[in-house]
């Protein structure tokens, strides 16, 4: 074929540096996610190739290449251990891309190069979808249009501003059609494959299990678990108790989950004080929902458990939103039956016996449950007890220990041990982990809740009013707080009102950039198969399914296209003739018969001679003609004085 | 490989058929223009499925944004490209006479009247991009098609190309032109050396035997057709790529009949051609007078660059249909 011949052509100098200038940006973006010493690597082969390009100097050898792409593939492996997964494959690619320049050699190369680019925007936005960096990769985007514009078109002097332009301009033109698509394709609600499970390095949050007094310092993380949009007045702080997984069993060292059922879906009828709200949650890999006990109404994939959480059919592997409705005021199990109450008292059979001795002495001096949860809550505050996110390690009995000795921990502990004292007690009682508080933005109403507001809290089960909740951690006296702790109880009073007008714009800035990431991730980053069904509800499709969507979808692409098709047919018309000029013609066709047909390549003026020439009758008139047409056409007079009568009445009279 | 060759030469055929025979102007419009979508197209198209399964599996948004942003990127370019094509409107015409073995040059005039420039506009043959070129809003570019050329006689172009894969390269439109034009291929003259045999040398007068002197009147532009012992080299090389030949005043100093009875010594008609040719070029480039007799033809003496064109001219279609 002969376009195969264009791209056996050598790239250009000129537009070699468009497609490693479009490179460098892509590249900058990536670099802000991989080891630097990678970034460094492509980096090099960047400038290097740039060079190479400007002084035609020569490409390396095969055995060059191949020691380049081993080395890029160690390195990967290196840092990462695995070439797999977002974060390596875009390093890996990354490097790929700049080796894979040191053999660009034609144009057909640099294309490939340009399609692997785009595989690694495409893997580095799997990465990576904060508002900034998907600026950026939209401008890298852009950058590799313009970039396959200059190469494929591969000019001696590509205009480069005038390449961003043009592809600027085709990607206007293109907008609608992606829009398009991106709200009726029909999306599918699971995976097609499997979803690689997150390494577990570092990832800080909710787990599944807590052995208090093995973590010597709980790393915060700001990063966010949910964010929470609610339907009216946001409850109290204090009620802000989000959901997780409760623990009841106890090993001595180690809480874990006890046996855990689906409840039905009977309700009590005493339920009051109902909330509603929007929980956009970030992918966790778990099955949970987070929600505010008791959710009454929840998604239908949605499951509630015996212990009042909400649990996803699949594990949470993409951000989602759901509609909550919790009832504040309820009672939980009022009845304690069968294995829970096994679960809810259950202790390893010896260990601990100091607690055990404390507890056996409440429960003998106080008259009821209720009394031996005061008598402990008395101890944590009136007691010398810190609240610390770097506490001391707990050796051996791991109760006692805490209880007696380091007296310093987070909440963790506090709940553990506070549990452990209620079933001594002979009071049921568990662990509850979830989040506590969170910040509401007063922007847009609602409330982030970060991985740093990860808390555990205890429930005991009283005669009469069921599970009622218990926070050991939020008896203990403030002014032994020694830090972190941010929740709702402590950090509403203190930052306000301190600083001045600089820390309030900061505030408000950030908040405002938080409000932003919730439009962000609900809109867009969220926008899945729920998300599109009720978009397409509220735009008046009733029921959407896919069928529908598909016929929507080409009937508005076909509409689309009919009007680029119709704006290109506009643009591309050959345009209107000058008035003066067809006049022009219509006097060489009346010469025809004395002169022969018009020539092309002939102006006016050669006109004139042959007439002169050939038909030297009529030169006088045709020699006016040319001046009234040679000035309407070629003076600088304004339109509006132009005028062809004089070109018609000669017409006229040579008819004549 | 072959079947795609074959394919390519139906659909020619096809398209021959079709289109039937163009005549000047010949206006690109939406029925001629055919498009395809190029390797890199194809590829492509590998990318962004590629990608549309990846993004439906991780349900990534960005991903899909990406996925359908360069899908409706390629769907927006496969219209640009093939509007790149209409409404442009052309005119080939006759190639210059040119000796066997050179290349005829068809001038294919391609008027853009619309307001939007027309780039990358490439010219084929059967086999390879000819040309490439640029045409800016309301005005033309001229283009040669080049065709080698081994035989005398009419040479058409059976079939012009015009392909633009403008603006990415993802799409290829073309058409396939077939036109009227035609070039008159002379003999390839012989290999010179051999004089004409003297048959008669018409008694000039004086005056034009003084004529015959060549005296040096001035220098023009090269046409083709001029010798190149004429060509004022030294004067050419001070203007860089424009040739100028040297002119002379003065009439014939000799006067020869070139006869088909004197080259019978050539083995075939064609080498006798060649040589009548030969002796043909040589005799005007020493600007003396000539005639030709060939079976059935006969030119009177006479010199000049008309006269020239009509003894080729003959030698070129001896023996052909006119």
């Amino acid at each position: 074929m002969t376009s195969a011949a264009e791209l056996d052509a050598r790239p250009t100098t000129r537009s070699i540096h468009v497609l490693l200038f479009a490179l460098a940006v892509l590249f900058a973006g990536i670099a802000t996610f991989t080891a630097p010493w990678i970034s460094a690597f492509a980096f090099a082969l960047l400038v290097w190739r740039g060079f190479a390009a400007r002084r035609s100097l020569r490409m390396p050898g095969r055995a060059v290449k191949a020691i380049l792409a081993l080395a890029g593939v160690l390195v990967v492996l290196a840092t990462y251990r695995t070439v797999n997964g977002a974060e390596a494959g875009s390093a890996l690619l990354m490097l790929m891309i700049g080796i894979k320049l040191t053999e660009v050699k034609r144009v057909r190369d640099a294309v490939f190069t340009l399609v692997l680019a785009w595989f690694l925007v495409f893997a580095a936005l799997l990465y990576s979808q904060e508002i900034p960096f998907v600026a950026w990769m939209i401008l890298s985007g852009w950058a590799l249009v313009a970039a396959l514009l200059t190469v494929t078109r591969n000019a001696v002097q590509p205009e480069f501003m005038s390449a961003f332009r043009q592809s600027g301009r085709y990607l206007a033109q293109a907008l609608p059609f992606a829009v398009i698509l991106f709200l009726l394709f029909p999306r599918l609600p699971g995976p097609l494959w499997g979803v690689p499970s997150p390494n577990a390095s570092g990832v800080t949050g909710l787990d599944d299990s807590m052995s208090p007094g093995s973590i010597s310092r709980l790393a915060q993380s700001d990063e966010v678990a949910f964010r929470v949009r609610f339907d009216g007045e946001p409850p109290p702080p204090a009620e802000l108790y989000w959901r997780g997984p409760t623990l009841s069993s106890f090993n001595g060292r180690t809480w874990l989950p006890g046996v855990v059922r689906f409840r039905g879906q009977q309700r009590p009828t005493d339920l009051g004080n109902a909330v509603s709200y929007t929980v956009m949650l970030e992918p966790h890999q778990r099955n949970w929902m987070y929600a505010l006990t008791w959710p009454a109404s929840y998604p239908e994939d949605a499951l509630l458990t015996s212990e009042f959480l909400l649990a996803a059919r699949r594990p949470i592997t993409q951000r989602r939103s759901y509609e909550v409705v919790s009832f504040l005021a309820h009672t939980l199990d009022p009845e304690l039956s069968g294995d829970h109450a096994y679960w809810a008292l259950q202790m390893p059979r010896e260990g601990n016996q100091r607690a055990r001795e404390l507890a056996q002495s409440w429960r003998q001096e106080a008259g009821n449950p209720r009394d031996i949860v005061q008598r402990a809550l008395a101890m944590f505050r009136d007691e010398e007890f810190f609240y610390t996110l770097e506490p001391p390690l707990n050796r051996g009995d791991i109760v006692d220990d805490f209880l007696f000795r380091t007296r310093s921990g987070f909440c963790e502990h506090y709940a553990g041990a506070f549990v452990f004292l209620m079933r001594a007690a002979g009071v049921p009682a568990r662990v509850v982990t979830g989040y506590l508080g969170g910040e509401l933005n007063e922007y847009s109403n609602y409330l982030v809740v970060r991985q740093s507001d990860a808390h555990a809290w205890a429930e005991v089960w009283l005669e009469g009013e069921g599970w009622v909740r218990v926070d050991p951690t939020a008896a203990i006296s403030p002014e032994r707080i020694l830090s972190g702790f941010s929740s709702v109880l402590n950090e509403q009073q203190t930052e306000a009102g301190e600083a001045g007008g600089l820390f309030y714009l900061m505030v408000e800035l950030e908040m405002r950039w938080e409000a932003l990431n919730v439009v962000w991730n609900e809109f867009f980053l969220g926008f899945g198969p729920e998300t599109q069904f009720n978009l397409l509800a509220s735009m008046g499709m009733d029921d959407p399914d896919w069928q529908k969507m598909v016929i929507a979808m080409l009937i508005l692409m076909t509409v689309l296209g009919m009007l680029l098709w119709a704006w290109l047919w506009w643009t591309h018309r050959p345009l209107a003739l000058d008035p003066a000029l067809l006049l022009y013609r219509r006097l060489q066709r009346r010469l025809a018969r004395r002169l022969g047909p018009p020539r092309l390549h002939e102006g006016p003026e050669d006109f004139y001679r042959r007439v002169l020439h050939d038909a030297p009758e009529h030169a006088a008139l045709v020699r006016e003609f040319i001046d009234a047409y040679l000035a309407s056409r070629y003076l600088p007079v304004p339109a509006e004085a132009r005028t062809l009568a004089p070109m018609k009445r000669i017409l006229r009279r040579l008819k004549a | 490989m072959r079947f795609t060759r074959r394919l390519g030469d139906a659909a020619r055929r096809w398209a021959r058929r079709r289109q039937g025979l163009d005549r000047n102007p010949i206006v690109l419009n939406r029925r001629r223009i055919y498009i395809l979508p190029t390797r890199q197209g194809a590829a492509f198209g590998a990318l962004l499925f590629a990608m549309l399964l990846g993004s439906m599996n991780y349900s990534s948004s960005p991903g899909f944004l990406l996925t359908f942003s360069l899908a409706a990127l390629a769907f927006v370019a496969m219209n640009h490209t093939h509007r790149n094509l209409e409404k442009l409107e052309i005119r080939i015409g006759h190639a210059d006479a040119v000796f066997a073995g050179n290349e005829a040059r068809f001038p294919l005039y391609i008027h853009n009247a619309s307001g939007v420039a027309r780039n990358g506009i490439a010219l084929d043959d059967d086999e390879r991009t000819q040309a490439v070129v640029d045409i800016a809003p309301e005005s033309a570019a001229t283009l040669h098609f080049r065709i080698r050329t081994s035989r005398r006689g009419w040479l058409r172009p059976q079939r012009i190309g015009l392909h633009t894969t403008y603006p990415f390269g993802l799409f290829r439109a073309w058409v396939w032109l077939h036109p009227e034009a035609s070039c008159l291929v002379y003999p390839a003259p012989a290999e010179p050396g051999l004089a004409p045999p003297v048959t008669a040398l018409e008694s000039g007068s004086s005056e034009a035997m003084f004529r015959g002197h060549e005296d040096f009147t001035g220098l023009r532009a090269y046409q083709p057709g001029d010798a190149p012992r004429h060509v004022a080299w030294r004067a050419s090389a001070r203007l860089d790529g424009d040739l100028l030949v040297k002119e002379f005043g003065g009439g014939a100093a000799t006067t020869r009949m070139l006869r088909w009875q004197d080259v019978m010594f050539e083995r075939d008609d064609e080498a006798r051609l060649s040589r009548l040719a030969r002796w043909i070029m040589d005799a005007h480039a020493a600007d003396e007078r000539w005639g030709l007799e060939l079976p059935g033809v006969s030119l009177p003496v006479d010199g000049g660059q008309a006269h020239f064109e009509r003894c080729l001219r003959e030698l070129a279609l001896f023996g052909l249909p006119r």
